[in-house]
């Protein structure tokens, strides 16, 4: 069994079809010849058994009668039959009353009746035995004996035979040949897949194909054998590619690393030396990369200011290493000092650095710049501080001038103002008509003077003065405003619409202030338009209240907007709108010093809208 | 008990009477009576006059025809022997055969009676089966026509070891002519 293992598929089919072959063969011409014997023989007993029975019977009465001579004469009978070779005729007493032999045939005496009673039918070395018993109706009359020779079927058993072997020969031989026909069918494609699987194997072509013939399973493995080599193919290709794309990433990354200016290096942490050192290190330190490897290359060409330093970043215990940056100088081969910032990161591997890398970049122009940029501001903060403190002294020195200047100034002012008055009253009859009309005017541009002067005092003061925060009616507070001004000029109609302003934490009588100039400037303004409307309100803008003064007066050109809140500045004719133009410039100190802001909105002969906040803090 | 029987009764060498004995017996298996004449229980074998054959023939009493019993019987007369199957004439009538003959061809010429005998010419004047001797062999005689008179039915091989004689009368001894 083993050795027919080892055997080809080719050889194992042959055998196989042979060996089934050949068995069914066998069996069927053994089965055949095996029926054939029986047949025959159950035949020959039957035809004998019949003759045997016939001549009993026909025997009955030459038995009954005792008469030899009839019952000789019926076995005589037989000598038309060949093949009965022998027979007796019996008594019921077992003495033979007629016996016959072929001519050839030369027995001595019957063979005696008792033991062959029992047996009736049987073969014996190619001869077929009868014993019958002669019955007229149940009377037992005696025994019939018949000895056959089979010989004749024998040879015909032969001839049988002999022809069935012929037959086994002619099926081993068309087997043999249908076999060979079967196994080219069978292990023909089965062959041609191995044989380029071979060739593939020897020759690494894996471009070469099994040759698809059959539908079966034999085709279904050369296909899938073919779609293996499909795959393994493109594998191939996808593996060459690869590779090629990594010879690409690799050349890459190589060209990039050289390409800057940062040197790439690493560092075995086992025995603290660098393991890899980009070239550039040689052009920027004139030292050899060689060099670089070397024990303690490191530590000999630090600055010796940062010696230490760098030596405890470096060493501290290898679990303890993270990821980090530092700065250093370090000495080049032509005794230069370069500064150098290094960029470390830690390689860990099962969860220990073994390893460092990182960049070391020269960075010294921007320390260089860094020590230039450091020294700039210095030298700017000194002289900041020296003009604030000159601008200050300048500050206080004006305050307190102008202050005395507007203090010291009433004094004159008032004398003129009052002598002026007291010459109008007492010297009315000297004076002419022009006389009296220039000492008024000299007294009005005092009071102008004096009115001034009271103005620029209150702004100074308003530098100076402390805030008293308190609990303030804004609506109460607007409402006496309005009314004063109405009072005033009792013949002018202007409309005032006042949405609620609630209370608000401020300085009361600056407050006040604020709103009499607002709305003054809002009267004045109006004085000219025909149907005036003043509107006094709050909205939210975002999370901010802002308070508003609205008016649809004389209005004036954005352009000039960032003017309008400067002292002594005004943007109308004195003649069109009196005014000393310090209001605005008061109100927004006020505006500011609550922490809030002001702007305005307009537009020329529309009418202005000045807008204000009141932080609570 | 049958085959000893019949042992004993075939086994040579046998006095003649002893094998005519088993003949007639033998008889009863190749003769066929008619169903009406059968279809009684008993099947009575007789024997008219004397003969040492009478000691022979007890031994059949009771034995089996078929499905009967044979009976051996001694009719007186043969006025007696209306039911006999089988009639043995005994040598002792040997002068009153003719008149036998007559009164059964005649009176019961309806009975199927088979009439068997050791009288010489027996079949050829009359009778049915006669036995003869011939080479030292018991043998049989049989007169067909006086058969078929009688209605009895002889089966063909009975014929085959028998004599077949003629239906005429010898001159020695006139007989009944079976017509």
């Amino acid at each position: 069994m083993n050795r027919f293992k080892t055997f080809s598929i080719r050889a194992k089919l042959i055998l196989i079809i042979l060996a089934v072959s050949l068995i069914i063969v066998i069996l069927i011409g053994g089965a055949r010849i095996a029926w054939d014997i029986h047949q025959e023989r159950q035949t020959a007993a039957q035809e004998l058994s019949a003759l045997t029975r016939l001549l009993g019977n026909r025997s009955s009465a030459a038995l009954a009668f005792d008469d030899a001579d009839l019952a000789t004469e019926n076995l005589n009978s037989l000598t038309a039959i060949p093949q009965v070779t022998r027979a007796c005729l019996y008594r019921s007493d077992g003495t033979v009353i007629a016996d016959y032999q072929r001519a050839d045939e030369t027995a001595a005496a019957c063979p005696a009746v008792d033991p062959l009673k029992s047996r009736h039918t049987h073969f014996e070395a190619n001869h077929l035995y009868i014993v019958s018993e002669i019955r007229q109706g149940s009377q037992p009359l005696g025994w019939i004996y018949i000895k056959n020779d089979s010989s004749l079927i024998e040879a015909h058993l032969h001839n049988q035979i002999a022809f069935s072997a012929l037959a086994l020969l002619a099926a081993a031989l068309l087997t043999g040949l249908l076999a060979g026909w079967v196994q080219r069918l069978i292990s023909g494609p089965i062959s041609a897949v191995t044989n380029v699987a071979k060739a593939i194997e020897e020759h690494g072509d894996h471009t070469l194909r099994a040759k698809v013939t059959s539908h079966d399973e034999i085709g279904q493995l050369a296909r899938t054998f073919n779609a293996m080599l499909d795959a393994l193919e493109a594998q191939n290709k996808q593996l060459v590619a690869a590779k090629d794309e990594q010879i690409a990433a690799s050349a890459r990354h190589r060209s990039l690393v050289e390409s800057t200016s940062a040197i790439p290096w690493e560092l075995d942490l086992a025995t603290w030396r660098f393991a890899f050192v980009g070239h550039q290190a040689e052009a920027l330190f004139g030292y050899p990369v060689a060099d670089w490897y070397q024990e303690n290359f490191l530590a000999e060409h630090l600055h010796p200011d940062d010696r230490e330093n760098s030596i405890n970043f470096f060493r501290p215990p290898t679990a303890q290493i993270q990821d980090r940056h530092f700065e250093y100088r370090m000495l080049t081969a032509d005794g230069r000092t370069v500064w150098i910032h290094n960029d470390v990161q830690v390689i860990s591997k099962d969860g220990k650095p073994v390893r460092l890398q990182g960049f070391m970049f020269d960075i010294s122009e921007r320390k260089q710049m860094e020590a230039e940029l450091h020294h700039h501001r210095d030298e700017l903060e000194s002289l900041v501080e020296k003009r604030t403190s000159e601008l200050k002294t300048a500050n206080k020195e004006l305050e307190s001038f102008s202050y005395s200047v507007s203090h010291d100034l009433r004094a004159p002012l008032r004398s003129i103002s009052g002598f002026s008055q007291m010459i109008a009253d007492d010297y009315k009859k000297v004076l002419d008509e022009e006389g009296q009309d220039l000492l008024t005017r000299v007294i009005c541009n005092a009071n102008r003077m004096s009115e001034l002067i009271d103005d620029l005092l209150e702004l100074a003061r308003l530098g100076r003065k402390e805030l008293h925060t308190v609990d303030v009616n804004f609506d109460e507070m607007t409402s006496d405003v309005i009314h004063a001004l109405q009072d005033s000029d009792n013949d002018r109609e202007v409309e005032f619409i006042c949405t609620p302003l609630g209370v608000v934490k401020a300085d009361q009588r600056l407050l006040k202030i604020v709103m009499e100039n607002l709305l003054n400037n809002a009267w004045k303004y109006t004085s000219k338009t025909s149907e005036a409307c003043i509107e006094i309100g709050k909205q939210n803008i975002g999370s901010e209240e802002v308070f508003f003064v609205k008016d649809n007066g004389a209005g004036f050109n954005m352009t000039h907007a960032d003017k309008i809140f400067a002292a002594f500045q005004r943007l109308h004719n004195r003649d069109d709108f009196e005014g000393s133009g310090i209001g605005l410039a008061t109100v927004q100190r006020i505006i500011q010093r609550h922490g809030g802001r002001i702007w305005a909105e307009a537009e020329l002969e529309k009418g202005a809208c000045f807008f204000f906040t009141l932080p609570e803090s | 008990m049958l085959f000893q029987a019949t042992a004993l009764l075939a086994a040579p060498p046998a006095p003649a009477d002893k094998i005519k004995a088993a003949y007639i017996y033998q008889l009863t298996h190749f003769i066929t009576w008619p169903d009406a004449a059968t279809a009684t229980k008993d099947f009575p074998i007789c024997i008219l006059g004397k003969e040492p054959i009478t000691q022979e023939l007890a031994p059949l009493d009771q034995r089996q025809q078929g499905k009967r019993f044979i009976k051996v019987l001694h009719p007186k007369t043969i006025h007696d022997a209306a039911d006999c199957r089988i009639l043995y004439i005994a040598k002792s009538n040997q002068h009153q055969l003719q008149t036998i003959l007559r009164y059964l061809h005649h009176d019961l010429r309806d009975n199927p009676i088979l009439t068997v005998s050791s009288l010489s010419n027996f079949a050829a004047n009359g009778g049915i089966i006669g036995f003869v001797i011939i080479n030292n062999k018991v043998r049989l005689e049989i007169n067909p026509a006086c058969a078929r008179r009688a209605n009895i039915k002889l089966n063909a091989k009975l014929l085959e070891v028998a004599n077949i004689v003629g239906n005429v009368a010898t001159n020695n001894m006139p007989g009944e002519t079976c017509r």
